[in-house]
């Protein structure tokens, strides 16, 4: 495990810095608008620094477990993790009108952060087992199967932004793993012909989301509320921000101010240069999945640290987005930056994953390839 | 778990080129939309933070006034002519009655508001509604009974509700004077309206930081500004002088078949108003049965203008007097008919007075005997004499809603020579009550224009209390000519045989009035007259100057026979009150 640590470079300690420092931002933004300290456990600040906690000891286990390890479990860790939704359906809490969340005592789990992960790790074991053929319509197919089945889950709980999520980490690695441009043009454009279909199946919430989206003002106090007082808070931050304890924000005007709206709290506490160093942060992560997908040793690791691309930068455009008007309200939350424990913990896991790709680029499973039945060894040789 | 599929070995050598082509148009689309978001992040931020923070001010900013108690209005005996109090209403919210009996509840309420159990239903029945006025005006004993079972949980879905009401014990006593307050809180007409704002206070204000449901936060780091109540004035008005100023007023219109008229009894020493009497009146505590607001607010003391005729003759005698052209034995004869400028003028009866002395002119009430002392002085002289008696401006009485009157200025387009002549005998003037009173009291009290005023005192919340000073406006008349127009006045009242107005109790002076009234489309209307009597005493030392006019007497139209008795009355009754020294 130690071993990992003689093998980081400036990278690896940027992005870890740039990591920690966004989930800083995010434990101030969210003292700010929160109960106090003193109220114990049922204050989210202490919740979310246990969490916090929690998550950055598996960011390390992650990064310095050889992801190698990734590949063995893939099948199983989907599996764990499509029972988990399947069993969330019938035995999970429901708040808001979702059944979204486990409840372990005081503690809530939300299985689809998890499924997200599996999936990269099943999808990236799936399409380096296909590779050679990649352009085949069965493998193509194959992959469609087994990201439909969480998004399929996921819908029924309801949760339309996470199924999203889905299918982005599906088409963003089925792009980098070489699917035929004529395969996915037939799903881009079946995506846009599905679209009017979509608007008649959609929950009327759903369908309010995206008219305010275009409008907020159609209905202020209603649908477009949240939209317009998230620009509100976001304005009145001005340069320089009004400080931890911004009003808009903790005055309540904004609602789930604490998950889809954090960013406008933030924008309001630290201004446009605060906005701009956290959106800064963010693309220092996003820029370092970038190198670590086109310096990945593999095959594996490089669909690997796509997925993980794909989900952080897809959550990160959308939670940002929404806020600033230029995405409709989803409900996806800001990476590191939200309250919730499943998606920081399983964010940290995604990014602990990445940077062990990162310092495990030379280093194989096992030195030797005598355990032939591991799939994976004898097939990369000396490069895993 | 055993998956196996080999892999292209050389995926380095051939993949890579093409990942890298992938990459960049991920890599691309990333780049756009971070764009994207900082040029929102810029537009909002920095251009418009502005508008944006003003809006998020707006919205979290919570005023809330607390109003502050209107000053009672006291008569000069320390009677209160109005208060305002708090009052409860009982405010209703059927919708979550629920878990009490509906009826019950109705029957309960009927028995304590003293109302039909019908009643109260009709209000509370319909479980839908939120918010009605069950009872307004509840007195003390209503609502401590109504709020104790509330407080026992005997019933529920209702609260009282604080509401300040104006009240005037006096009723329709000196109601012009007063004026009245509306729903709003706002005065009207009278000194609730002049001295609205010292009535007021001001209101407290308490700013704080509100949530989206507009509940206040108390981290809000504002000050509270605390009311300041408003002060309680004191009228220069008796009420004793009030009531029988109105009882005299009221019983002269019943006598003499008139409907409107005023009574002003004044001090002609400091100009205060000891009572203002006016019909047709309202009852400021029932505004609810007036349909508009009508006539009958207006004010005619000092809102509505007539001609005053014969009375304004002491005004051209003290002109006269003061600028030494006459003495009150200057002698002229005094024709029945005289023209001047082209215009017949005519005395009462048309009658020729030869060689009469001034005091004959005012005895005889000489229309022609005016004419000859205003000819005397000339016009530039005698309208001098005139504006400083104050016509032509507002008398600066404290009362909103004064006009002017209409005197024409000589020089102006309307003015004709022959209206000096007219105007000598007080006619093609206009005038208010107020304006004659304070233009006689200058002749009562040696020669001073006063400013006439019916707030005497000002007590504020604090506990300071200002004295309003008299206020001297000019003077008009020499000690000496007052003197001497007095001694004038009494002789010629005393010459006249049957004269109404005297009383042999008490010296008074003074002069009838019997004006013509101008029509509204030019001209006279005929047959109809205001009858007036403006007289002062005693004649030594004159304390009260009473002032009745009436108008369009039926039966009856000189002021002799109808405005003369009424001021005796009132100088009886009047004079009995303020204990002034009966004639030995």
């Amino acid at each position: 495990m130690f071993a990992a640590l003689r093998r980081i470079q400036s990278a690896d300690a940027a992005v870890t810095l740039a990591i920690a420092a966004l989930i800083t931002a995010g434990l101030v933004a969210l003292a700010g608008i929160s109960a106090p300290v003193s109220e114990g456990f049922e204050s989210q600040i202490v919740r979310q620094g246990v969490f916090v906690a929690i998550g950055l000891a598996l960011f390390l286990f992650m990064s310095s477990t050889n992801y190698r390890m990734l590949s063995v479990f893939a099948w199983g860790v989907y599996g764990f993790a499509m029972l988990a939704l399947l069993l969330v359906l019938f035995f999970g809490v429901e708040r808001f009108g979702a059944q979204r969340w486990f409840l372990f005592g005081p503690v809530q789990f939300q299985p689809s952060e998890l499924g997200k992960v599996a999936l990269i790790i099943v999808l990236a074991r799936y399409y380096t087992a296909v590779y050679e053929f990649r352009h085949a319509a069965w493998a193509f197919v194959g992959a469609m199967v087994l990201t439909a089945v969480p998004v399929a889950l996921v819908l029924l709980e309801p949760d339309l932004g996470t199924s999203l999520v889905f299918l982005v980490i599906w088409y963003c690695m089925a792009f980098v793993a070489g699917s035929r441009f004529l395969h996915l043009g037939i799903i881009a454009g079946l995506a846009l012909a599905l679209t009017p279909v979509a608007w008649f199946v959609m929950r009327p919430y759903m369908r309010e989301r995206i008219v305010t989206f275009f409008d907020p003002t159609i209905d202020p106090l209603g649908a477009g509320y949240n939209v317009l007082q998230a620009q509100i808070a976001v304005g009145s931050g001005g340069l320089w921000g009004r400080g931890i304890a911004a009003s808009q924000s903790q005055l309540e005007f904004l609602r789930v101010r604490d998950t889809d709206f954090i960013f406008a709290v933030i924008a309001e506490q630290f201004g446009f240069i605060g906005s701009v160093v956290v959106i800064a942060l963010f693309f220092i992560i996003l820029l370092y999945s970038l190198v670590v997908v086109i310096r990945a040793p593999n095959d594996f690791s490089r669909f690997l640290a796509t997925g993980i691309l794909a989900m952080i930068g897809f959550e990160i455009l959308i939670a940002i987005g929404m806020n600033i008007g230029l995405a409709p309200v989803t409900g996806i939350t800001l990476p590191l930056m939200s309250a919730g424990g499943s998606s920081l913990v399983m964010t940290l896991v995604a990014l602990g994953m990445l940077l062990s790709v990162s310092l495990h680029r030379d280093v194989a499973l096992f030195h030797a390839s005598s355990r032939g039945d591991l799939p994976i060894g004898r097939r990369a040789g000396h490069r895993l | 778990m055993a998956t196996t599929s080999p892999k292209n070995p050389g995926s380095k050598a051939t993949g890579a080129p093409r990942f890298g082509r992938r990459l960049l148009i991920l890599g691309a689309i990333g780049a756009a939309m971070a764009a994207a978001t900082g040029e929102r992040l810029a537009n909002w931020q920095v251009l418009e933070a502005g508008d944006l923070a003003a809006t998020a001010g707006v919205q979290q900013r919570n005023e809330q006034i607390i109003a502050s108690r209107r000053g009672a209005i006291l008569s000069r005996d320390g009677t209160a002519m109005a208060l305002s109090m708090q009052v409860d209403r009982l405010i209703g919210s059927p919708n979550v009655i629920t878990e009490y009996d509906t009826a019950d509840v109705a029957r309960y309420l009927a028995k304590v508001l003293d109302v039909p159990y019908e009643q109260i239903m009709a209000k509370i029945g319909d479980p839908s509604v939120a918010y009605v006025v069950v009872a307004e005006d509840l007195d003390p004993d209503q609502s401590a009974q109504i709020r104790q079972s509330m407080r026992r949980g005997e019933i529920g879905g209702f609260r009282l509700e604080p509401v300040a009401r104006r009240v005037y014990p006096g009723n329709f006593l000196g109601a012009h004077l007063i004026g009245f307050v509306d729903g709003a809180g706002k005065g009207h007409y009278g000194v609730e309206s002049f001295y609205d704002q010292e009535l007021t206070g001001r209101p407290g204000l308490v700013i704080s930081d509100q949530d989206p449901r507009g509940r206040t936060i108390p981290v809000g780091n504002y000050d509270p500004l605390p009311p300041v109540n408003g002060a309680t004035l004191i009228l220069t008005m008796d009420r004793t002088i009030q009531r029988i100023a109105e009882q005299e007023l009221e019983g002269a219109l019943a006598r003499f078949g008139s409907s409107s008229g005023s009574i002003l009894v004044v001090d002609p020493r400091s100009g205060d108003i000891l009572g203002m009497a006016n019909r047709p009146t309202f009852n400021p505590t029932r505004l609810d049965t007036y349909s508009e607001i009508g006539e009958n607010f207006i004010n005619p003391a000092v809102s509505l203008i007539y001609d005053p005729g014969s009375t304004f003759k002491i005004m051209t005698m003290a002109a006269g007097l003061d600028a030494g052209v006459i003495g009150p034995g200057s002698r002229h004869n005094l024709p029945g008919v005289y023209e001047y400028w082209g215009l017949e003028f005519k005395n009462w009866d048309e009658r020729t007075y030869p060689n009469q002395d001034m005091v004959s002119v005012l005895a005889n009430s000489s229309n022609t005997g005016a004419i000859f002392v205003a000819d005397q002085l000339g016009a530039d002289a005698y309208y001098d004499y005139i504006r400083a008696f104050g016509f032509g401006e507002t008398s600066g009485i404290d009362l909103a809603g004064e006009v002017r009157g209409i005197l024409k200025a000589r020089g102006s387009l309307s003015w004709y020579p022959s209206d000096l002549a007219a105007n000598s005998f007080g006619q093609s003037i206009s005038t208010t009550p107020i304006q004659m009173a304070m233009a006689f009291s200058a002749v009562a009290n040696g020669g001073l224009l006063l400013r006439p005023r019916t707030v005497g005192r000002i007590a504020t919340a604090a506990g300071n209390v200002v004295n309003p000073a008299i206020t001297e406006i000019r003077r008009v008349l020499r000690p000496t000519t007052s003197r001497t127009l007095i001694d004038m006045m009494y002789q010629a009242e005393h010459s006249i045989p049957g004269n109404r107005a005297l009383r042999l109790r008490y010296s008074t002076v003074g002069k009838t009035g019997t004006a013509e009234i101008s029509a509204a489309g030019g001209g006279l209307l005929p047959e109809q007259t205001i009858a007036s009597y403006i007289g002062f005493g005693p004649r030594e030392n004159p304390q009260v100057l009473i002032s009745v006019k009436i108008d369009k007497p039926r039966t009856g139209t000189w002021g002799s026979r109808v405005a003369s008795p009424i001021f005796r009355q009132m100088v009886d009754r009047v004079f009995e009150y303020l204990r002034v020294p009966a004639v030995a």
